[in-house]
């Protein structure tokens, strides 16, 4: 048999594979359980992986079963701690919001707060209009204290030269006093 | 008792199959009884780190356990579960921003410890020893394949999984599926081959 002759007629790994998988196409099956040399190339290879992976699926399953128990209650702690947590995570995110929405609601009446101040001056005429009561006692007062500052600002005030004009009188009236005297 | 949500109605849905299915998963404890172990085993040697095949397995039971609600029953519990570990694993390897700190971290699979649990049955000594062997040697030949190739030859060879339910739970065709595990087989094949 020329290797030609071999890689024509007989299975090539790919389809001992297929076989193995239980992929095969009825031709490939059909050839393996008459053709000697492919079964036992395939029976080689089927033995060997079989005898292996018994071997590993026994010990790995037995040491994952060994490490899952020490590891046992982990789970069901989880579980409780989700469960006594979560509300406790919704409380906080409902605080966090309430917190949020009273910083926000304050710094914005803050922020308006100001914004009328500033603006009191302009709005003076339409607040008289609002409140006549209480801006006809300020009007008054205000007049009040208007008419006193003219009051005070209408005495005439003592310039320099009349404070000297004054001192200089009294002496002139003093020397003739003492003058007078001497003669009588 | 559990009730059903009023769409399953609607949608007709399979209750007698989905409502076992659901019951099942209603249970963690017996969910964790049961897959853990499996689960663990698979995530351990897929990944090659032990311990964070802990976290991801717990990871995976949990997430399985709160998305209940979601599971539809077209697969069975096994294959939901088993796509939930990939997806944990797939996300872990794309996460690996820092690299450095995860290698330095991580924990090798100690295979002297697991080829340590063979039964010690009615088997000889040297049977013992033998079987020892090959644990060792397929942990090694596992661990240099690649990540999908490693996968699937562990979803078909250790867990038995169809070639349709491994299929559905890496999220890939089927054809592609049978590719890595050709490549797998001639790599497990090149490497018995060599150390025989």
């Amino acid at each position: 048999m020329t290797p030609q002759n071999f890689a024509v007629t007989h299975l090539s790994e790919d389809q001992l594979d297929e076989v193995l998988l239980g992929i095969a196409l009825p031709a490939a099956s059909a050839h393996l359980a008459t053709c000697e040399p492919c079964t036992v190339r395939f029976t080689a290879f089927q033995s060997e992986l079989q005898a292996q992976m018994a071997a590993f699926n026994t010990a790995s399953l037995a040491w994952s079963e060994a490490r899952s128990n020490t590891i046992s209650r982990d789970i069901a702690r989880h579980k409780a701690t989700l469960r006594l947590t979560m509300p406790a995570v919704w409380s906080g995110a409902a605080a966090l919001v309430l917190a949020a929405t009273f910083a926000l609601h304050t710094s914005f009446q803050h922020g308006a707060g100001q914004l009328t101040e500033s603006n009191s001056t302009a709005s003076m005429t339409s607040a008289e209009a609002v409140h006549p009561e209480h801006d006809q006692f300020e009007l008054a007062s205000d007049n009040a204290m208007l008419a006193a500052i003219d009051s005070e600002m209408g005495t005439p005030q003592p310039t320099q030269f009349g404070i000297y004009q004054n001192v200089k009188a009294s002496v002139l009236t003093q020397q003739t006093e003492a003058a007078a005297q001497v003669r009588n | 008792m559990r009730t059903y949500p009023s769409s399953c109605v609607a949608l007709e849905w399979p209750l007698r199959t989905e409502g076992r299915a659901i019951r099942e998963l209603d249970d963690i404890d017996q969910l964790v009884k049961t897959y853990r172990a499996r689960l663990l085993r698979f995530v351990t040697f897929s990944t090659g780190d032990p311990d964070l095949a802990e976290t991801i397995t717990q990871d995976c039971l949990l997430k399985a356990y709160n998305a209940r609600e979601s599971f539809r029953g077209d697969s069975s519990v096994n294959t939901w579960l088993t796509s939930i570990a990939v997806n944990l694993i797939r996300d872990h390897q794309r996460t690996q921003k820092f690299k450095f700190w995860k290698q330095a971290k991580a924990t090798a699979v100690d295979v002297t410890d697991v080829a340590s649990f063979i039964a010690a049955d009615n088997s000889t000594q040297e049977q013992q020893l033998i079987a020892k062997e090959q644990v060792a040697r397929l942990s090694g030949i596992i661990e240099a394949l690649s990540l999908n190739q490693r996968t699937v030859f562990l979803m078909k060879f250790s867990d038995e999984m169809d070639l349709s339910d491994i299929s559905e739970a890496m999220g890939m065709p089927i054809n592609t599926v049978k590719t890595h595990l050709h490549r797998a087989l001639k790599a497990v094949r090149s490497q018995l081959g060599a150390q025989s």
